[in-house]
């Protein structure tokens, strides 16, 4: 019996070529965008789940009300004392502990300097978080002030294949030694560091200030614990112990599982490399819209195609199939060419991870045969799919009269192509969303890329500074610099105009706090006007000439004199309250110091003490050569390796998760565009076929062929444009939601929905157009003669 | 007896009125029979047939199959009666494409509980007693016409039913393809079956013991 269905189910899959290749190619492409973001999904959610004990671990974050900074209130920085208070005085509180992310400058055995990542962190470490140890103990290492933990990659960078526990390594020019190896972090750890040395040559810790706010503080809390009743009890403990009358913030502590860290957003100082939740749903709804469509065309033609089949069914049922035993055979069928999709899909899968890896920025492996519980789940899936776009089908067939099938009855029942063509509605609306998402995406990109900065970000190499010598000797590397024929200017600064990320609060001398301002504040050389073309409004430039400019010159930006209520003219000699009494000596003109997601602020600008950016300006001719040059005068200052990157990259980087979000819609309207009119396709197919004798009458009568073809093309031309129609107001909500993260955007055109418009009309005429010519040149004798 | 029609009545309405596809139909058939049901088109001859074979109920009337009252079966019941007794043949054959003939006669009996072993020996039996074990492998499209009707009828024979209902067996084939069949038919009634079979061929209805004419409906 199984085997009458599969050789019937094989035999009509290769006599039906066209139909078999748009069913298994449509659900293998569903499949395919399914698992690659099935195993996004399980990545992202497997974060810090491998610590034994990551349901009891926490963080504490607070909130400063009144300390606006980046668009957000929230900070991961929290003062030093927290985590031994904490837990000293709640019983709730198990360990906790407090660390510091640094990198670090390496001597390695060979003699070379490597810069890795690592934490400084209290001796308790170990205590909250419990990667594996190789050798060493973990309670112990880090007690020694000079103690380090590698990981073992790190350890063989340092040592090779020599025992590393007790040697002695250079870190910054200090010596540690090394207390303790642990295994390599799995890829799924939220912050990835290469070593944990002490924490006790921290100055900032040291300090074990409660109003200095530098570090990350975890727990780990006793079992059954509600985090709420843990952050109630914060504010008498800052009560007790922040209470400083000229502390300027009120701020709130609260919990965070250690399991949230990965995911949560909007946190100032937070921890690096970060998942994104939003992203992560767009995808997973994605998923389940690529493999809806694909489905839907799977039931699409089937049902199309029973009346070819309505014959057997019949047959069957005379010679005495029950309604089970026809349902069992085509829920059987579908299952089968869901399987064989399986298999494409797994082969397309594994080709396109790589991409997919790039686009989603993880390194995620597909290897089934060691995930049993994915193949499994895999397997369950096809059977999901199989019997959900089986079952539509299945039952329409097995519910056909065998009398009226025998009798020569086409079944052709109006409510079905009802049901067919809402589905091709729905398909053709979901792509069409994604069409006009990606090409306003599109426009806003480019508009950000085209849009008046008020700074230049072309031809300027970006180099950082992290050695304190080189610091020092910064003006001469920049004498030596500037001597060079292709180098037109060198600046150092504090903060890049792209990004100004310090703040802090001015006031405009009249000591009433109420006009106390929140500024941003970077520190610059004389040259960082010119280097950045930045446009002087009014005032003048810092200057060499006058030696005050050094103590108490600032340059304010528009907003800041439009803030403290002066115009460009009249701020030149105004002065305000900031460590000191500080003049203003130039304003400049507005320029974008974050991206477009958030409004220009106000800004103040004066000279640096000590800077950690350098910015040239390097003239396009023999970049590779110049490049050359910078590293190696580079290298003759500081053993730290020579990185440099150009701003109009960085300034890109902004945008990165803009950028995939644009790149992800765009492959994905592609292939949701692709599924449907592959699925418009078969069905143009099959339903000219059912129409043979409708054609050949027509044609008999003296219709022309022109006609012939408005007549096939003219439904599904119609069945399309009205998801056009509407896939416009959604789409206008889901773009309007997305526009509304940036303060600087384009406005929606009609242009864009007139081209999407015209698209779907090319589209439908091209799909089926080919179908409605073979149609519509047919001899109508032949037509009329399979009757 | 096998079966028996009491004041049977089948209609449509349409557009108000009623319109009589059977019309007050009384008829019996004993074991043994070969009727043949004739009538101009539109007259309700495969109406009767399908009515007979179970595939098509009826509005009024009675029917007894074998003692058992139709008109009062469930669906269910009513199929498996006409599985285990009734054999269908097809004037367009409806062998099925993608099967072999081998397993176009075998069909029947996979919906039946059969074991393999059986099921070739039974469908062994049938292609050589029509003289086609050399086709067995061969498709539908490979085969003529009176080839095609061939393996229709070893497939309706398979399951050895009482009674053959035949719907213009011969209307697709040429005249000498159509004699054939018309022999075999009646050898198969001289070893008992009993046949049921509409033609429009006066030839083809001398071949029965008894002729029922249609018209609009009613038997005339």
């Amino acid at each position: 019996m199984l085997r009458n269905y599969f050789k019937i189910a094989w035999r009509n899959l290769f006599k039906q070529k066209l139909y078999a290749f748009i069913n298994i190619g449509g659900l293998a492409i569903g499949l395919t965008c399914f698992m690659l973001i099935s195993l996004y999904a399980i990545h992202e959610f497997s974060y810090d789940k491998h610590f034994e004990n990551h349901e009891n671990v926490h963080r504490v974050i607070q909130q400063q009300k009144g300390n606006e900074f980046l668009n957000s209130d929230f900070f991961a920085s929290m003062p030093a004392p927290l985590a031994k208070t904490m837990k000293a005085e709640f019983p709730e509180v198990i360990e906790a502990t407090t660390f510091n992310i640094r990198t670090a400058l390496i001597k390695t055995n060979g003699q070379d300097h490597i810069e890795e990542s690592g934490l400084m962190a209290e001796p308790s470490f170990f205590n909250v978080f419990t990667p594996e140890f190789i050798s060493g103990n973990p309670t112990t290492a880090l007690q020694k002030p000079n103690g380090i933990v590698l990981t073992q990659s790190l350890s063989e960078k340092i040592f090779g294949v020599t025992e590393a526990l007790g040697q002695l390594v250079k870190l910054d020019n200090q010596n540690y030694e090394v207390t303790g190896v642990m295994a390599d972090l799995p890829d799924n750890v939220t912050f990835r560091y290469d070593f944990v040395r002490s924490i006790e040559k921290d100055q900032e810790y040291l300090r074990q200030k409660w109003t200095n706010n530098s570090l990350n503080v975890f727990m780990v809390l006793a079992d059954g614990v509600n985090p709420k009743v843990l952050e109630s009890k914060f504010p008498a403990l800052l009560e007790k112990y922040q209470y400083d009358p000229s502390y300027p913030f009120k701020n709130k502590y609260f919990v965070e599982p250690l399991t949230d860290v990965h995911f949560s957003a909007n946190i100032n100082f937070d921890l690096p490399k970060k998942g994104n939740k939003t992203f992560l749903y767009l995808l997973v709804f994605i998923a389940c819209v690529t493999l809806l469509l694909a489905s839907i065309n799977y039931m699409n033609l089937s049902v199309a195609r029973s009346v070819k089949r309505s014959v057997e069914v019949g047959l069957r049922k005379v010679v005495g199939a029950r309604k089970e035993q026809i349902l069992q055979q085509f829920l059987g069928e579908s299952i089968l060419f869901t399987f064989l999709s399986l298999i494409l899909a797994l082969a397309l899968c594994s080709m396109l991870l790589p991409i997919f890896n790039e686009l989603v920025e993880r390194d995620l492996k597909f290897d089934l045969f060691t995930d049993v519980i994915y193949l499994f789940g895999l397997i369950a899936l096809v059977f999901l799919v199989g019997v959900v776009s089986g079952s539509y089908p299945a039952l329409f067939i097995a519910s056909l009269k065998p009398s009226q099938i025998l009798k020569g009855k086409r079944p052709i029942g109006t409510s079905r192509f009802h049901l067919q063509k809402i589905l091709i509605t729905g398909q053709y609306m979901a792509s069409f969303i994604l069409v006009i998402g990606g090409i306003i995406v599109f426009q806003q990109m480019q508009f950000i890329q085209n849009k008046k900065l008020g700074y230049t970000k072309d031809h300027i190499v970006i180099i950082p500074m992290k050695d304190w010598k080189l610091r020092q000797e910064i003006n001469t590397l920049k004498n030596i610099w500037e001597s060079h024929t292709n180098i037109i200017k060198v600046s150092s600064m504090s903060n890049l105009p792209t990004s100004i990320q310090s703040s802090t609060i001015i006031n405009d001398n009249d000591d009433n706090s109420e006009n106390d301002l929140a500024i941003y504040h970077t520190r610059v050389d004389y040259n960082y006007l010119n280097v950045f073309d930045i446009e002087l409004l009014a005032g003048r430039n810092f200057s060499e000439d006058f030696g005050t400019d050094k103590e108490e010159g600032y340059i304010i930006n528009e907003t800041a004199a439009k803030a403290l209520g002066w115009t460009p003219e009249e701020a030149i000699g105004k002065q305000f309250t900031h460590s000191g009494t500080e003049t203003v000596i130039g304003v400049v003109k507005d320029f974008h110091m974050h991206s477009m997601h958030m409004n220009i602020e106000p800004l103040m600008i004066s000279m640096a003490k000590w800077t950690n950016k350098i910015a040239v300006k390097v003239s396009p001719e023999d970049l590779s050569e110049t490049l050359t040059f910078l590293g190696d005068s580079y290298s003759d200052f500081t053993p730290y390796p020579f990185e440099y990157q150009f701003l109009d990259d960085q300034f890109d980087a902004m945008y990165k998760s803009d950028f995939r979000l644009g790149k992800i819609i765009s492959y994905f309207s592609l292939i949701a565009l692709f599924l449907a009119s592959f699925g418009l396709f078969g069905l143009a197919a099959v339903i000219t076929e059912q129409k043979t004798k409708e054609i050949g009458v027509r044609k008999v009568l003296g219709a022309s062929e022109l006609r012939i073809m408005v007549l096939l093309t003219g439904n599904f031309l119609k069945t399309v444009f009205i998801a056009f129609l509407l896939a416009i107001p959604v789409s206008w909500i889901f773009i309007q939601q997305w526009l509304g993260d940036f303060v600087y955007r384009i406005s929606i055109g009609w242009e864009v929905y007139l081209a999407t418009g015209i698209g779907a009309v090319m589209i439908t005429f091209f799909t089926v157009g080919y179908q409605a010519i073979k149609g519509a040149i047919t001899n109508p004798i032949k037509s009329l003669k399979t009757e | 007896m096998l079966l028996e029609i009491k004041d049977l009545f089948k209609w449509v309405n349409s557009g108000g009125n009623r319109i009589f596809l059977l019309n007050d139909i009384e008829l019996t058939v004993n074991e043994g029979d070969f009727i043949s049901i004739m009538g101009p088109s539109g007259s309700g001859k495969t109406t009767l047939l399908n009515v007979i074979g179970m595939l098509d109920d009826f509005n009024e009337g009675e029917y007894n199959f074998l003692h058992e009252p139709v008109h009062t079966l469930k669906e269910k019941y009513r199929a498996n009666l006409y599985k285990e007794y009734i054999g269908f043949v097809f004037q367009s054959y409806h062998l099925i494409d993608e099967l072999t003939v081998y397993e176009n006669i075998e069909t029947p009996l996979l919906y039946k509980k059969c074991s393999s072993a059986e099921r070739k020996a039974m469908v062994a039996d049938m292609l050589d007693r029509f003289n086609i074990v050399g086709k067995k492998d061969l498709f539908p499209a490979q085969l003529s016409g009176g080839q095609q009707q061939l393996v229709g009828i070893a497939r309706a024979l398979i399951t050895n039913p009482k009674l053959i209902l035949a719907d213009e067996p011969t209307g697709n084939l040429n005249s000498k393809q159509g004699e054939e069949i018309m022999n075999l038919f009646k050898q198969l009634n001289d070893e008992g079956v009993t046949i049921i079979q509409v033609t429009h061929s006066e030839k083809n209805a001398t071949y029965g013991s008894r002729i029922i004419n249609l018209l609009d409906g009613r038997i005339v």
